[in-house]
């Protein structure tokens, strides 16, 4: 145990260490390696109603640019930098991410009958990175199949736009243009803030003298001119003044500019990757409580719940830090719903170990809410377009307490319906296994509902969830069917208050949106779970597989429904 | 047995009960996602809904409230309600389970009452209604939209009016009000002495002011008070702005034939005789395409191919009074998803009308495809100045074309010198100064050219255009001589050292006592000419890329590519003397539709009764505006128009259904809560839009805020806030752009039963909690008081 826990425990801080030998230290790789934009990580930038810090704000803009990719191992916010003040730099260059294969198959097939087309290298890499450079994209054949495939509206219009948008975006001036680091000097609220440049002309029409002067201005020209010259330390001088003149500056004007240790902690939480990588450590726990279950090692018990432990507290260690830097309860977009949703399953089995964790269901709350979170985290870490971590403000609709209140409750209750079907799918794998023993007609169940099971005797004895004598199966059986009635009840509730808010949000309790139809679809799944456990005889292997449906039907509700089927609720 | 009792059987059993609840599932599954053609889920479209199927035609809305799922749910509510009161004693154990089957039950019964009675809709209500009063003319009555124009009176006496700016928050500063905020609008006025601005401002009428011509080229236009000494310079043109008053609302997914009868006046422009009345259309489909017949249509590819003739025959019957065809019922014949009207050119008849396509392709392998009108150049696509087609009726036409003569000046003096005098001006240099003037022989005039235009494009017109300077007895002035002499002018000779451009200068009175003619150039009026005729089969192509440089002329033979210059080469695909030009829709092809534009596209044919079967397309109007002047900005105006054989002309659009509103609505003002950095017009930018509106009815009047999350109720109707009006920049040269925020639409709603459903559902909520909760509880404590009973533990 003490071997595997090691072996563990190297394998995750050797790697990165390997990793990072393997690449030459910054200062000996070409411009603009050496360039630390540490400083910028506390200035404050306005973007769309909304201000961030700048790592944040570059990263979503360069987001919309090279998608999850990063260009020569170089930081979003530094490429966002270079690529504004060195754009030749940049020609030729993979820069723009093209997400669908299929599309980019289309885009290699237009390249190949071009009258010169790109090497078949380039092209392989594209294929493989998705990283297209502007020479591919530019291609009058590439051009021509981006006219024709934008007719396509459903299949095409939106990557092919996604393409063009980002190829506006890339262009320097607009990247300077979306720069706005000052706030108004009339410290109102509502005033428009400026890009630098804007507060140069400003300052120029009122004494020109003065605001060649400005440290500010000159410091920022001092930028521009030695990133233009690749001049590293002078870079590196202006960029260090520029992250201290900045925010005393603005905060000199503005009372609502952000602290610098929420400025700090955004772009960290960023540099971190939004802690979607703990999904490595919830599949450790996962792999320790599974031997748990199945061989009933004590250790591995503990060291399940060890590793669990420290992924939940990342977890909520990333929730904190979300809802802190953007003042507001992480459940407004894709990714907050996603995470959070896993998190308050976290806190759920964190509750029922506590309370159950000497009886026979220990370990089976952790392993489906180690589960649950080590799926979301992994569709996060993996789909970033998707699931987008970045902030944006709310849409108006939203700014409601029943964004607090519906949206807990429904997220919640798709959280347990998803550990009930981690209970359920493993009531069946032990079913299958039990058949392959060649043990047919077992038929393995708790008499009495989920918390019924808790609490009602069985003739005679124990709760059948608290006697040692209940089979594995009926554990299994009790564990789903406490989830399931749970959420039940949450899913009924939480659909109930989305009516009360729809009523007086769009003038209708119930519109039969796609969302809501197959919300209330999970709901008859449940209704139907309940009703044939009364009827049928082998209570347990129904239940368990209408679990799985009922869980495949929220799961499509979630992800198909709103990324395939338009629909009101599109925004999470 | 009897039957009554297996029917009873029937609905007692759980199994049914089931089965009725997984039935529902399908249904709902079916109708809603819909069902995936093919393996790719996570294409949109893999997802066929079912209601949208070619005879179905049905909205979400009325796929759950059709006769099957109506018929599965009242069978799934008798077994609930039969199954409950056989098999489920009613006792505190069962509490839970009877809580909720009483709660189903009670949602069901709120939800029939809602959605029979349910009746939703929109209703748009722009900030200000622009009421304009000329003297001895009727009052107009307008939206202030940015680009709202209207003309009042005929002829010389025309007044004319255009919306050229629109502030939402103009900033008051003068008196008492300075530093309010208000809905403001600038109105250029072009009276028949006079043009000026006039800008009022929503509920300050004493601040309406006129904006003048200054003089001064870095301000054009200076206030009235400062320049004329009064703040309006026409003291009898009334303009005031007051609030849009709407008393109807539109019916969401309805439809409706709206008709008038108008008259034509001498501008093109149809004015109603009759009021616009509404006849609701029942039936129409929404998402498939219906053709009484081939030929109704411009064939579409593929998408036409997948449309059959399936005509559809919908009788529209009058139901207002006032209807100009009461009596006689409109029958819809045709219905399109998306359709736009297109007018196409295509080869035959008897017209002599030549048409061309014209490719380019350069060596890069970049195409762009041309269309071309001999007759009607403002229809070509191509840039006149780069590419024209011609038609010739003889050689010599040609001939100096290839010889070109010109330009030339023709001078007549009217009753002195006898003659004309044909000039030659192309030795003459264009911009030198010191030209010397020359004698008109036997005249008082002499003149001198100044500069000369060939062949501008202006608003579709081919306009040649000579300066020239003209003396008469120490006079001196400028006169603009054109080709059609009717426009010549005569201007003030420019001050040295003043910048003015064309359109500040005013002219003078023109010079009757000579006449000029500017001829132009015979050479070709673009670099590549494409010249048919004057064989009928006959193409050629006159190329003139250098100044100075004769013309090269080639034959042209259809489908055949000549290099035109290195590196690009052209192809004349397709040629016709003789063609027919023909307006119909054209079918916008499902792939290129997006989903969420709904039915805004959709067309509909209809046979007008009088109208001798003539083909009547009417385009969907999202709102039955009434006139070109009540349209909100961003919403197309396109009625149809029929002459009938009685000689009346009638006037017809397709929109939806409208319902009276329990109480007059006005929108007295509009108001965004922004994010920080204030409002950029984008909708990240805001955090909440507020309209004001006014309620007016027998009781009385109240002003009440709307806002999202935030509805108002009157008379058992909710208003809540739909839509609003983001800035919109200009579109198209010439067009006005706008700021915004100059209508609201609000949505209207009626709710009947929802507090019979919000109970149901509660009460399934208290349900399921004592039946998963409470019941084990009760269970264990009976099972302790058993065993305490039987005096010990088992």
């Amino acid at each position: 145990m003490i071997r595997c826990l090691l072996l563990l425990i190297t394998l995750f801080t050797v790697s990165p260490a390997r990793a990072q030998d393997a690449e030459p230290p910054a200062e000996s790789r070409p411009f603009p390696h050496g360039v630390d934009i540490a400083p910028l990580d506390v200035v404050a930038v306005w973007q769309d109603g909304r201000v961030k810090s700048y790592d944040s704000f570059a990263r979503s803009i360069m987001h919309s640019i090279t998608g999850p990719r990063e260009i020569d191992g170089q930081s979003p916010p530094l490429t966002y930098l270079d690529l504004m003040l060195r754009p030749q730099a940049y020609q030729g260059v993979p820069l723009y991410y093209v997400k669908k294969k299929p599309f980019r198959a289309l885009l290699v097939d237009a390249a190949l009958e071009s009258s010169s087309p790109p090497d078949r290298d380039e092209l392989e890499a594209f294929m493989k990175s998705g990283l297209a450079s502007d020479r591919l994209l530019e291609l009058p054949a590439v051009q021509q199949l981006f006219s024709r495939l934008r007719s396509d509206v459903l299949r095409f219009t939106k990557p092919v736009e996604a393409v063009e948008s980002s190829m506006r975006l890339a262009d320097p001036m607009v990247l300077r243009r979306l720069l706005v680091l000052m706030p108004p000097l009339s410290g109102k609220y509502s005033d428009p803030w400026m890009t630098l440049d804007e507060y140069q002309v400003s300052f120029a029409r009122i004494d020109p003298n003065a605001a060649s002067m400005d440290p500010m201005v000159q410091a920022w020209l001092a930028m521009v001119a030695a990133w233009q010259k690749e001049d590293t330390v002078a870079v590196n001088a202006a960029v260090a003044q520029l992250g201290q003149l900045l925010p005393a500056a603005g905060r000199s004007v503005l009372a609502e500019y952000p602290s610098e240790q929420r400025l700090h902690l955004e772009s960290s939480y960023f540099k971190w990757k939004g802690f979607t990588w703990v999904w490595m450590v919830y599949l450790v726990s996962i792999i320790f409580l599974l031997m748990a279950i199945v061989y009933g090692w004590s250790g591995a018990r503990w060291g399940g719940i060890a590793f669990f432990i420290a992924a939940f507290g990342l977890q909520t260690l990333a929730l904190i830090l979300r809802w802190y830097v953007s003042g507001r309860w992480p459940n407004t977009n894709m990714f907050e719903a996603v995470t959070t949703s896993t998190w308050f399953g976290g806190c759920f089995a964190v509750i029922m170990e506590v309370f159950l964790g000497r009886t026979r269901v220990k370990n089976l709350f952790f392993l489906s809410s180690a589960t649950a979170s080590m799926f979301a985290l992994m569709a996060a870490s993996f789909n970033p377009l998707q699931l987008s971590p970045h902030f944006s403000n709310r849409m108006p609709v939203l700014h409601d307490v029943w964004l607090y209140i519906h949206t807990n409750v429904i997220i919640f209750s798709y959280v347990l319906i998803f550990l009930a079907s981690v209970s359920a799918g493993l009531y069946i794998l032990y079913r299958l296994f039990r058949l392959c023993r060649g043990e047919r007609g077992v038929q393995e169940h708790v008499g009495s509902g989920g918390v019924g099971s808790l609490i009602i005797r069985r003739r005679g004895g124990e709760a059948a969830l608290l006697d040692s004598g209940t089979s594995f199966g009926a554990v299994l059986d009790g564990t789903t069917m406490i989830l399931v009635e749970l959420s039940f009840i949450l899913l009924w509730a939480g659909l109930v208050m989305g009516a009360i808010w729809a009523d007086h949000s769009w003038g209708r309790p119930w519109g039969w949106d796609p969302k809501e139809v197959f919300a209330l679809n999970t709901f008859l799944i449940y209704a139907i779970l309940i009703h044939v456990r009364m009827k049928s005889r082998d209570k347990g292997l129904w239940t368990a597989i209408l679990a799985v449906i009922g869980c495949a039907v929220m799961l499509f509700n979630w992800i198909v429904i709103n990324f395939t089927i338009s629909g009101l609720h599109s925004y999470a | 047995m009897n039957p009554l009792k297996l029917i009873f059987a029937f609905f007692c059993s759980v199994r049914v009960g089931i089965t009725f609840m997984v039935l529902l599932f399908i249904y709902s599954g079916i109708g809603s996602a819909g069902i995936p053609i093919h393996w790719e889920l996570w294409e949109p479209t893999t997802w066929y809904a079912l209601r949208e199927a070619r005879g179905l035609e049905m909205t979400e809305f009325e796929w759950f409230h059709w006769w099957p799922f109506y018929t599965l749910m009242a069978f799934f509510s008798v077994t609930l309600i039969v199954t409950t009161l056989r098999r489920i004693r009613f006792n505190a154990i069962n509490l839970g389970v009877w809580m909720i089957h009483t709660g189903i039950i009670t949602l069901v019964i709120g939800s029939v009452i809602y959605f029979a009675t349910k009746i939703e809709g929109d209703v748009p209500i722009a900030r200000a209604r622009m009421n304009i009063e000329v003297p001895g003319q009727e009052p107009v009555s307008m939206l202030v939209m940015p680009g709202s124009t209207v003309t009042i009176g005929e002829g010389l006496e025309a007044w004319s009016f255009l919306v050229t700016g629109i502030d939402p928050e103009w900033e008051l500063l003068s008196g008492d009000d300075a530093g309010v905020r208000a809905y403001s609008a600038s109105i250029s006025v072009q009276s028949p002495e006079r043009q000026f601005i006039r800008q009022v401002i929503l509920g300050y009428p004493q601040y309406t002011e006129d904006l003048v011509a200054s003089g001064d080229p870095n301000q054009p236009f200076a206030r009235a008070i400062k320049v004329v000494g009064t703040p309006v310079v026409d003291e009898s043109l009334s303009i005031s702005l007051v609030p849009d008053v709407r008393d109807r609302f539109h019916v969401m997914g309805s439809s409706a034939i709206y008709l008038r009868e108008v008259v034509e006046q001498p501008d093109g422009s149809m004015v109603g005789v009759t009021p616009w009345v509404e006849r609701p259309v029942e039936g129409l489909p929404r998402f498939n395409n219906y053709l009484s017949r081939w030929g109704t249509t411009w064939p579409a590819t593929k998408e036409f191919l997948r449309t059959r003739v399936d005509p559809l025959d919908i009788q529209v019957a009058s139901v207002q009074k006032g209807d100009p065809l009461a009596d006689s019922p409109i029958r819809v014949t045709d219905y399109l998803r998306a359709a736009m009207l297109e007018t196409r050119t295509e080869p035959g008849g008897d017209t002599l009308a030549p048409a061309a396509k014209v490719d380019f392709e350069t060596s890069e392998g970049r195409t762009q495809r041309y269309e071309l009108f001999a007759m009607d150049p403002s229809s070509s696509n191509a840039d006149p100045s780069l590419m024209q087609f011609m038609w010739i009726d003889d050689d010599d036409r040609f001939d100096s074309l290839m010889n070109p003569i010109g330009p030339r000046v023709v001078i007549e003096v009217p009753g002195g010198a006898p003659g004309t005098w044909t000039i030659p001006i192309e030795s003459l240099s264009e911009l030198d100064p010191d030209l010397p003037m020359q004698q008109v022989e036997g005249t008082a005039y002499s003149w001198r050219p100044v500069r000369y235009d060939e062949h501008i494009s202006i608003e579709g017109r081919d306009i040649s255009m000579l300066r020239v300077e003209i003396e008469k007895d120490g006079d001196r002035w400028m006169r603009w001589v054109f080709d059609d002499p009717s426009l010549n002018g005569d201007l003030p000779l420019p001050v040295p050292g003043e910048k003015v451009s064309d359109h500040t200068v005013e002219r003078r009175d023109l010079d009757a006592g000579i006449e000029m003619r500017f001829e132009p150039s015979t050479r070709p009026a673009a670099p590549v000419l494409l010249i048919a005729g004057p064989d009928a089969s006959r193409l050629r192509l006159v190329t003139s890329f250098k100044p100075g440089e004769p013309s090269v002329a080639r034959d042209v033979i259809v489908g055949e590519a000549m290099e035109l210059v290195p590196g690009i080469t052209m192809t004349v695909p397709t040629y016709s003397a003789n063609t027919t030009t023909s307006t119909r829709p054209a079918i916008v092809p499902r792939r290129q539709l997006d989903p969420a534009i709904g039915n805004q596209y959709s067309m509909i044919r209809t046979e007008v009764p009088g109208s001798g079967g003539r083909e009547a397309w009417l385009a969907y109007h999202h709102w039955p505006f009434e006139s070109r002047g009540e349209v909100l900005r961003r919403f197309p105006w396109r009625p149809t128009t029929v002459q009938l054989e009685d000689g009346r002309t009638i006037q017809l659009m397709l929109s939806r259904r409208s319902e009276a509103l329990p109480a007059a609505v006005s929108l007295i003002g509009f108001d965004t809560q922004d994010h920080i950095g204030g409002f950029t017009g984008s909708t990240s930018s805001v955090l909440n839009w507020t309209s004001l509106v006014r309620f007016d009815d027998a009781t009385g009047s109240h002003e009440v805020d709307i806002s999202v999350n935030d509805p108002a109720e009157q008379d058992g109707y909710w208003f809540f806030q739909s839509q609003w009006d983001p800035p919109d920049p200009a579109r198209f040269s010439g067009d006005i752009p706008s700021l915004g925020l100059n209508y609201t639409v609000l949505g209207v709603g009626n709710r009947r039963g929802v507090w019979v459903q919000l109970a149901g559902s509660i009460l399934m909520v208290i349900g399921l909690m004592y039946a998963f909760y409470i019941k084990p509880v009760l269970v264990r404590r009976r099972q302790e008081a058993a065993i305490a009973t039987a005096g010990g533990t088992a």
